[in-house]
């Protein structure tokens, strides 16, 4: 079978499971498992399909529907870039699914008919999204693909927060899916009546010849609608509210794949379709501020929050934010640097690829510390480490990853946005100043997580409830976060393995020798990253050598800790002394970092901020009471008409009074009126 | 094997010079100043003996609580190689500024851990500040080495050092490295900024639980951490004299003149901090953090005349 | 095969005599299956003659004869009239099958079982009209099945004969009829004109007396679809029972005033702009005035008449911009005559269940019904996501298709309006799935405790039409190709 069909086989899997898994939704275990079956089958042909892309090249296949009249068609397209997607969300597809089959025990009033079939439905869609070559059909999938998530988020139907954050982010969305209607639309029309990626690429080349000024509203256009979904400050706003309120494995799905789609979107738009024109210096200065913007957001928002699934989508929109800036890093650089170029959009995706891994595994981590204490509050839990060891260590891993520390898969990828962001300082200032905050910002990730860490898994065991069980969550829950981890180290340590499929993915989107080879840009061997933009090597990362070198001081140092042969004892925490109860002895999540906090605290006249995250103020809707009362035609038109024809018929009926004179009088009046209008006639 | 035996001798110095630069200070510069005898210059290392021999008392019976002071040594250790002695630094090829400041970062990493697994309020309480103070001196120290990175063109440490010693002392440069110096004694835990260990307050902070070996390899590896960020301060911004060029015929003997150099250069340094540290009060950390904010701007400023290119 | 067709407009007129002579329940199974028997020739029929046109001349009256060249009266089915034809009868037959069940004592809003002969009466009399407006081959037999479905409609409405009902059906006859008057005046004009009531025409008067007739069938056409000014009938008319509205709203009616303007779009190339232009601006100004009622409306049923309203807009709109040479927004407006039939019905159907079940329409007072019904929630949610044009449901192709030929004309005209229904359609979709959301999710209120699903013959009403807002408008893309 080629790529193309396995895409399609991948597609259909996904939705004959989801039919399957609903004929069975009322054994929910059961249900579970067979719809495990068909997403491992599912991702199974998807990632086949990806791999052998790499291998074989692009696959291409012939029109699976034609709509005619609007140049569309179903147009199955698996190119790297694709193949890359298709990979990721075949991994996360899975590892969710297999997750949710005993979450879901946790919430025996949901029925589960409304959780497996949607959120098979739902990867069939991003495998949709990915492998099409149409916009239409993109548009279609991509909505599907929304219309699935919204039922999700709203998932817990009887939680009015819930359903507040699934409105949100079904109408965000969607306003985002007009934003990308509209410029697909204008692209249609400048680019020969058709929707194929091919004939977005024509039109962008005709506006930019032609009207560049709507080619400007189109990229914003698209810009929007795509950043929407990708959870970029502002337009992501509804992400915060509507990650936390679906079920964690959903919410580790949707941070993995589907706001990763809105990335995709934007490289398809910035590099496929956009040509190297001016335009870009325009738009990836806008790309790489927002995603800038982003970062610094999100992830100082993030610090101030005590909910562990709110504190994780707020750093959603900050690392988003990365992968935003290394885009944007791209397309600035793309007429002026070109091995910068590559460098940044190979650091963002390959910081999309990380993100998918650890950020799924941080949200698997807190459904599971959720599914055994039932809080996601921060400041009623602590000390699991002991009781839930292997979820802990995924999460420390995980933490370390996102925080970038070597040698963890984050560092290699922000390693990479920072090289594009400080040596593009030469070439435009302005990267460097994103690039420093960036890294500011990768510290405070740093200071994020280990808050989630330490508060979750060390101190003090606490937890809420103290009648529940409190022991390690079952191995169909720990094996997706041990992959997740295992995955965090291995992309850390192999950058290569991951850095050659992105660039190939971008590589094989841009006309032939827009950018250097990877050898010349990455360095040709294959243990690691040698950099060079243009002038020889200006900075490696070998993780091997460091890794050598580490356990080698790490074995001296335990060497010299041993070294005394000092007996271990045990006692208990020491307060100086005075007794405490545990209660007063707590350290809550709340107090860490008040005094940063407080410094970080916005305040304009009345308006104060939450952490630096804006809050809109509640409108009050005006009643528009005159606007009724003139669209009420009834009131002011049509009844006044009847009732004043009332009247007046009812003039002339007073005239039969019943009185013969008077009836006299009329005839004598009107003979003589008939009789002067016909002198009058034959007279002229 | 030029390598391995590079490292060895680099670890084995940083292993050493940094106690005895810490007993120097005590009794050279703090005793002195606090008009005292001081300790023996050696105290350093009779602490370290006397605890890696002492009971390891811990509030858990998990061997986990072993992990953060062995890589808290490591990161600094590792850190250490990084430093450009004489020509390229011995992990120079694998790693570049950016590694440096993330194993700088690590080794508070591990000191937080460390912290965390001890379950003391106290411990929370410093590594809480620990974190915060990290947050605001961090950019300081990001700053300084992005503008030498964007003078030299390259981000790997020894082109930074090269290119300072071709050019010579740059408007961007004097600033930043005041910037850092400003900055030292955060990164080193010296007053008035030891606001996360701060003895008399909090007791030690994340160290609070911490006792025989485990004290020790924690004190070890800060003083280590001392030296190491001092002398890659002082061999970025003030690689002179050009003895790399000089004695490029005797690898021995350049390496040898280049620490000998490089100690005295640290020398002068860790003799300003120690001052500092002796006649200042500590100050709290919102104010310490405020006053970071400060230098941080101070740091742009060079930043900002790298970019124009004095 | 044309007399099949013919049998489609005279089988539910004879059939509605036998039933009104037929007592109580009898009357409501004959109705059931002559609708069925409708149905099934109207598919037949009609996809067997598709894709080539199909004519039959019947006769003419002797008095009428110099009227016309050729015999008057006849069929005419092309694929514009075929989809007309087939939502006609489909949703005809659907909404007998539902009433079979919903007029009865079970019924916690409109309680009662008498009158059933008459209901079913004047109900196939209503299909029959209304595939007598598809099938008819010049104005003058479509202005005749016309006044028919007005008739209709007033008696349906009135049906209750509470006050309110016979006030509710007083005014939709007297508007309706009004509009009417207009298109018996063009119908007139354009004969003494021109001399033939043919679709066509219009476009043998001059330009100026064009405009003119044209813009009195549109207001014929607005008074039918419920347009601004001529609206007001039309949320009045709920009170009618709930299967009557959805047949008033899906397919019959005011798809009439609809049908009449695509109609003639389609016969009459070349038609002048000033006319379009009218037609533009009224459709606008009716869309921002139905969604601006959206948000004060507390009645479920209402809310969906006002949508109606504006969902009409969109044919009339996408037709008029076919005046302006935009083939892809024609197509659109009558892929939206097929694809809103069916999402509407839906809706309208999934109200009466809810009303049927719980007595109560008024939107503060649902709460949390999709645990209790949860067919419903599911068909209604299809339904909603149908109406508002999330892709791939329903309505999203046509007006997709409307809104892509709005910009693919030149000038600002057409993507200004394109841009301005973007927003319509997201202000729509947010305010209706605010409202799907809080009438079906959350904990059940009291009304919402009575909630269950109802039995088969409304359920199946249901689930065959939430299957056809899939499928339909994919298939209506289809026969919308052979148009033009």
């Amino acid at each position: 079978m080629s790529p193309t069909d396995l895409a399609v086989l991948s597609m259909a899997l996904f939705v004959i499971g989801a039919v399957c898994s609903a004929v069975l939704a009322r054994d929910r275990i059961r249900c579970g498992y067979i719809a495990f079956v068909f997403v491992l089958a599912a991702a199974a042909a998807a990632s086949t399909a990806g791999v052998r892309v790499f291998l074989n090249g692009p696959a291409a296949d012939a029109p699976l529907l034609r709509i005619a009249d609007l140049g569309a068609s179903l147009t199955v397209h698996v190119d790297y870039l694709s193949a890359l997607f298709l990979i990721v969300v075949a991994l996360i597809a899975t590892v969710t699914t297999l997750f949710s089959i005993r979450y879901l025990e946790a919430h025996p009033q949901e029925s589960a008919l409304r959780y497996y079939p949607m959120l098979l439905l739902f990867f069939g869609g991003v495998v949709g999204v990915v492998c099409t070559w149409d916009m239409l059909f993109f548009i279609v999938f991509w909505e599907f693909m929304t219309l699935a998530s919204y039922f999700l988020v709203v998932y817990h139907r009887d939680d009015a927060v819930a359903l507040r954050a699934g409105l949100k982010y079904f109408i965000v969305t969607h306003v985002a899916t007009a934003c990308l209607i509209a410029a697909v639309i204008i692209l249609y029309v400048h680019g020969g009546r058709s929707f194929s990626f091919e004939a977005m690429r024509v039109g962008v080349t005709n506006l930019a010849v032609h009207a560049p000024g709507l080619l400007h509203v189109v990229l914003g256009l698209l810009f929007v609608g795509f950043a929407t979904k990708a959870g970029i400050f502002p337009f992501g706003d509804w992400l915060p509210d509507a990650y936390p309120a679906a079920p964690a494995p959903v919410t580790a799905a949707f941070s993995g794949t589907m706001t990763k789609l809105g990335i995709y979107g934007l490289v398809r738009v910035f590099f496929q379709f956009l040509p190297v024109y001016d335009t870009c210096l325009v738009w990836g200065a806008i790309l790489a501020a927002f995603g800038t913007l982003s970062i610094a957001i999100g992830t100082l928002t993030a610090l101030a929050q005590d909910d562990s699934k709110r504190l994780l989508s707020f750093s959603v929109v900050g690392q988003m934010g990365y992968i935003l800036l290394g885009v944007g890093l791209g397309v600035y650089f793309r007429p002026l640097v070109p091995a910068l170029a590559a460098l940044a959009v190979v650091g963002g995706l390959f910081h999309m690829v990380n993100d998918a891994c650890y950020k799924s595994c941080l949200f698997l981590s807190a459904g599971a510390v959720e599914h055994r204490t039932g809080t996601r509050d921060l400041n009623l839990i602590g000390g699991l480490a002991g009781l839930m060891p292997l979820t802990a260590v995924a999460a420390i891993f995980a933490s370390l990853a996102i925080s970038g520390i070597p040698p963890f898969s984050g560092f290699a990828s922000k390693w990479l946005l920072y090289h594009a962001a400080f040596m593009g300082g030469k070439t435009a200032p302005f990267t460097l100043v994103l690039g420093l905050i960036a890294m500011f910002v990768a510290i405070a990730t740093l200071a994020l997580f280990l808050k989630f860490v330490t508060i979750t898994f060390f101190g003090k065991l606490r937890t809420p409830d103290p009648k529940r069980e409190l022991r390690e969550v079952p191995l169909s829950m720990v094996l997706p976060q041990g992959v997740l981890a295992v995955l965090c180290v291995v992309f850390g340590v192999a950058p290569m393995l991951a850095a050659k499929p992105v660039y190939a993915g971008i590589a094989g989107m841009l006309t032939g020798g827009e950018i250097p080879g990877f050898a010349a840009v990455f360095g040709s061997g294959s243990a690691g990253l040698a950099l060079n933009t243009g002038v020889g090597i200006q900075g490696a990362w070998m993780p091997w050598p460091i890794l050598i070198a580490l356990a080698a001081t790490a074995a001296l140092a335990y060497v010299i800790y041993r070294a005394g042969d000092a007996e271990v004892l045990v006692s208990p925490v020491w307060y100086c002394g005075e007794e405490h109860t545990d209660e007063e002895t707590a350290y809550l999540a709340h107090s860490l970092y008040r005094p940063f906090k407080d410094m970080l605290r916005v305040r304009i006249g009345p308006y104060e901020t939450e952490g630096i995250y804006p809050r809109l103020p509640r409108l009050r809707a005006p009643g528009f009471g005159w606007l009724r009362r003139l669209f009420d035609f009834d009131q002011w038109a049509y009844y006044p008409f009847i009732r004043w024809g009332a009247r007046l018929v009812g003039r002339f009926s007073e005239t039969h009074s019943g009185i013969a004179q008077l009836y006299l009088l009329w005839m004598v009046i009107g003979t003589v009126a008939a009789v002067a209008v016909l002198l009058w006639l034959g007279g002229s | 094997m030029t390598t391995v035996i590079g490292a060895s001798i680099q670890i084995g110095l940083v292993l050493l010079l940094g106690p005895l630069l810490e007993g120097l200070m005590r009794t050279l510069v703090r005793a002195r100043i606090h008009s005292r005898q001081g300790p023996p210059i050696l105290q350093p290392f009779y602490d370290i003996f006397k605890l890696l021999v002492k009971a390891d008392v811990q509030p858990t019976t998990s061997w986990i609580y072993a992990l953060p002071p062995v890589l808290c040594m490591a990161t600094i250790l590792t850190a250490s190689l990084l430093v450009p002695v004489f020509g390229q630094a011995v992990l120079g090829d694998y790693g570049d500024a950016i590694l440096f400041i993330y194993l700088m970062t690590a080794s508070v990493v591990a000191i937080v851990l460390a912290g965390a697994m001890s379950a003391s309020t106290y411990a929370f309480l410093g590594l809480a500040r620990e974190i915060m103070m990290m947050l605001t001196v961090e950019p300081v120290l990001i700053i300084w080495l992005v503008t030498a990175a964007l003078s030299a063109g390259s981000l790997n440490l020894s082109d930074m050092a090269a290119w300072n010693l071709e050019h010579g002392p740059s408007v961007s440069m004097i600033i930043a490295g005041l910037a850092v110096l400003l900055a030292i004694q955060a990164q080193v835990g010296k007053l008035p900024f030891d606001i996360a260990e701060a003895d008399q307050e909090i007791m030690g902070g994340p160290f609070i639980e911490l006792s025989g070996p485990k004290l020790a390899m924690f004190e070890w590896a800060l003083w280590a951490k001392q030296f190491v960020f001092v002398a890659m301060l002082v061999q970025i911004f003030a690689p002179w004299p050009a003895v790399a060029a000089a004695l490029a015929g005797s690898v021995a003997l350049g390496y040898a003149v280049s620490v000998l150099l490089l100690l005295a250069k640290v020398l002068v340094v860790v003799v300003l901090v120690a001052l500092i540290d002796a006649v200042n009060p500590r100050l709290r950390i919102e104010q310490a953090m405020l006053y970071f904010v400060s230098i941080i701007f101070l740091a742009a400023i060079g930043l900002a005349f790298a970019i124009v290119g004095i | 095969m044309e007399y099949l067709l013919l049998a489609t407009i005279v089988l539910p007129i004879l059939g509605a005599v036998f039933v009104g002579l037929s007592p109580g329940r009898a009357a409501a199974r004959l109705a059931l299956f002559i609708a069925l028997v409708t149905a099934a020739l109207a598919i037949f029929a009609g996809i067997g003659s598709f894709p080539g046109i199909t004519e039959l001349k019947v006769g003419t009256l002797p008095w009428m004869a110099e009227l016309a060249d050729t015999d008057l009266f006849g069929i005419l089915l092309d694929p514009l009239s075929l989809l007309m034809l087939l939502v006609v009868a489909v949703i005809g037959f659907l909404v007998v099958l539902y009433s079979n069940e919903y007029i009865s004592r079970r019924n916690r809003e409109h309680p009662h079982e008498n009158g059933q002969a008459r209901y079913y009466f004047w109900l196939l009399l209503f299909v029959g009209a209304m595939t007598g407006v598809a099938l008819s081959p010049n104005l003058l037999q479509l202005f005749m099945f016309w006044e028919l479905t007005t008739i209709c409609s007033w008696a349906l409405i009135s049906h209750t004969h509470e006050k309110s009902a016979l006030r509710a059906g007083y005014k939709a006859l007297i508007m309706t009829h009004l509009g009417g008057l207009g298109f018996l005046i063009a119908i007139i004009v354009l004969y003494v004109s021109v001399g033939s009531v043919e679709f066509s025409a219009l476009s043998l008067a001059s330009p100026a007396l064009a405009s003119t007739l044209f813009i009195l069938f549109l207001i014929a056409a607005w008074a039918k679809a419920a347009q601004v000014p001529f609206y007001t009938w039309l949320p009045e008319a709920m009170t009618a029972p709930t299967p009557i509205s959805c047949y008033l709203h899906a397919a019959a009616m005011v798809k009439a005033g609809v049908y009449l303007i695509c109609r003639l779009v389609l016969a009459n190339g070349g038609l002048p702009g000033n006319a379009a232009l009218v037609g533009i601006i009224a459709a606008l100004v009716t869309m921002a005035v139905a969604v601006f009622l959206y948000f004060f409306q507390t009645d479920l049923k209402r809310l969906l008449a006002l949508s109606t309203i504006s969902q009409l807009s969109y044919i009339i709109l996408g037709a008029c911009l076919g005046i302006f040479g935009s083939t892809l927004a024609y197509k659109g407006a009558v892929l939206h005559i097929v694809a809103h039939g069916c999402a509407k019905g839906l809706l309208f159907l999934c109200v009466g269940a809810i009303a049927y079940a719980t007595g109560c329409r008024r939107i503060p007072d649902l709460r949390g019904l999709a645990a209790k019904m949860p067919l419903v929630a599911v068909c209604f949610v299809v339904g909603l996501l149908g109406v508002v044009g999330v892709p791939p449901f329903g309505t999203f192709w046509s007006k997709f298709y409307i809104i892509a030929g709005a910009f693919s004309l030149p000038g600002t005209l057409g993507p200004l309006v394109g841009v301005f229904l973007l927003v319509e359609s997201m202000v729509v979709f947010a305010w209706l799935l605010y409202v799907t959301q809080r009438v079906f999710f959350g904990a059940a209120s009291e009304a919402a405790e009575l909630g269950a699903d109802p039995p088969w013959q409304m359920s199946g009403s249901l689930i065959i039409l939430a299957a056809l807002v899939i499928a339909a408008p994919l298939a209506a893309l289809v026969v919308v190709s052979h148009l033009l």
